[in-house]
């Protein structure tokens, strides 16, 4: 897939907020309630695995892609499996954001199409929304859906 | 790239599209246009292919506006649902209208959005909405991959929440 400038500055900006989405998820992982344990590992795997396709879909235009940071700032300290919830659901909807980010700056898939920059980041949108709804109904937040997920 | 859970079987949009448990029909599904607008050409007076997408919209929150009446237990459920795929009409429709605002000064008027033709149907169910919220979110994705990319973003989003309605549907 050969990519445009502004489709590899989305995927850039998509790359680091999965790096930050992998970091955070080590957190949740120590402090999630062992209910949510699956769900924590699950999530954490999905992250790092679109985080490294990324990754290797810019090495492969020529684009280095962005490191993780040594540290990320955490909006709540997290200390017991509630933070540890609000912190996943907050990971998810900003990662969420990144994607939605990705298609404003995408061009289109040739119709009929069924694969391509669109595909993955419609899914990945998706996959984002799910979780992010997921953590704030464990939360009990209510409504857990949105109607606009991935708008900042 | 990874499959992630939520992978979409690959089903074109109809033409004429039976919008959920209400058994909406749009009328003159014939006027509608395979192509998406594009406001480069003269205009033909192409359907903006939003239209479409605002009304399943609005027949979605309809059937669940209904359901909510019949279904004490899950009334926060339903009018949440009803409330977010309001939204997503209103919002689709801001956009149809901004689109035609900027159309050529030669192009014929953008065509009114088309009174649905409500046949007499039976009360939509739980099964009913779940159905027309899977076709919606189908048809979204999939509307999504070749329009303009503002307008991916948004189809985007408005897929993604289709899918969180789903998980939350009893």
């Amino acid at each position: 897939m050969t990519l445009t400038a502004d489709e590899q500055r989305g995927l850039a900006d998509a790359v680091r907020a999965e790096h930050a989405a992998v970091y955070a998820y080590g957190l949740v992982d120590a402090y999630a309630s062992p209910q949510r344990q699956t769900a924590v590992t699950e999530a954490a795997a999905v992250h790092r695995q679109r985080r490294d396709a990324t990754m290797s879909l810019l090495r492969a235009n020529g684009v280095q892609p962005p490191a993780a940071e040594a540290g990320y700032v955490i909006p709540v300290p997290v200390t017991d499996p509630a933070t540890a919830a609000a912190l996943a659901a907050e990971v998810e909807s900003e990662t969420a954001v990144a994607w939605r980010a990705v298609l404003e700056r995408s061009t289109p898939q040739p119709p009929g199409a069924t694969a391509g920059l669109r595909s993955t980041s419609v899914d990945a949108l998706t996959d984002c929304a799910l979780r992010c709804a997921s953590w704030r109904a464990a939360l009990g937040q209510r409504p857990s859906t949105t109607a606009f997920p991935g708008q900042p | 790239m990874p499959a992630t859970p939520s992978s979409f079987p690959t089903v074109l949009s109809r033409r004429c599209v039976l919008l959920g448990g209400a058994g909406l029909v749009i009328s003159g599904c014939s006027l509608f246009g395979e192509q998406p607008r594009n406001q480069s050409t003269p205009d033909v007076a192409t359907p903006d292919p939003l239209l479409v997408v605002s009304a399943a919209a609005r027949a979605d929150a309809a059937a669940a506006t209904q359901l909510a009446a019949t279904s004490p237990p899950q009334v926060a459920v339903l009018q949440s649902i009803a409330a977010e795929r309001t939204a997503h009409a209103q919002a689709l429709d801001a956009e149809i209208t901004r689109a035609a605002g900027t159309s050529s000064p030669s192009s014929t008027p953008a065509p009114a959005v088309p009174a649905p033709v409500v046949a007499p149907t039976p009360a939509p169910t739980a099964a009913s909405l779940r159905a027309g919220l899977q076709e919606h979110q189908r048809a979204a994705t999939q509307l999504a991959y070749t329009v303009a990319p503002y307008r991916a973003g948004l189809l985007g989003s408005i897929a993604a929440a289709c899918a969180t309605q789903l998980a939350v549907l009893p």
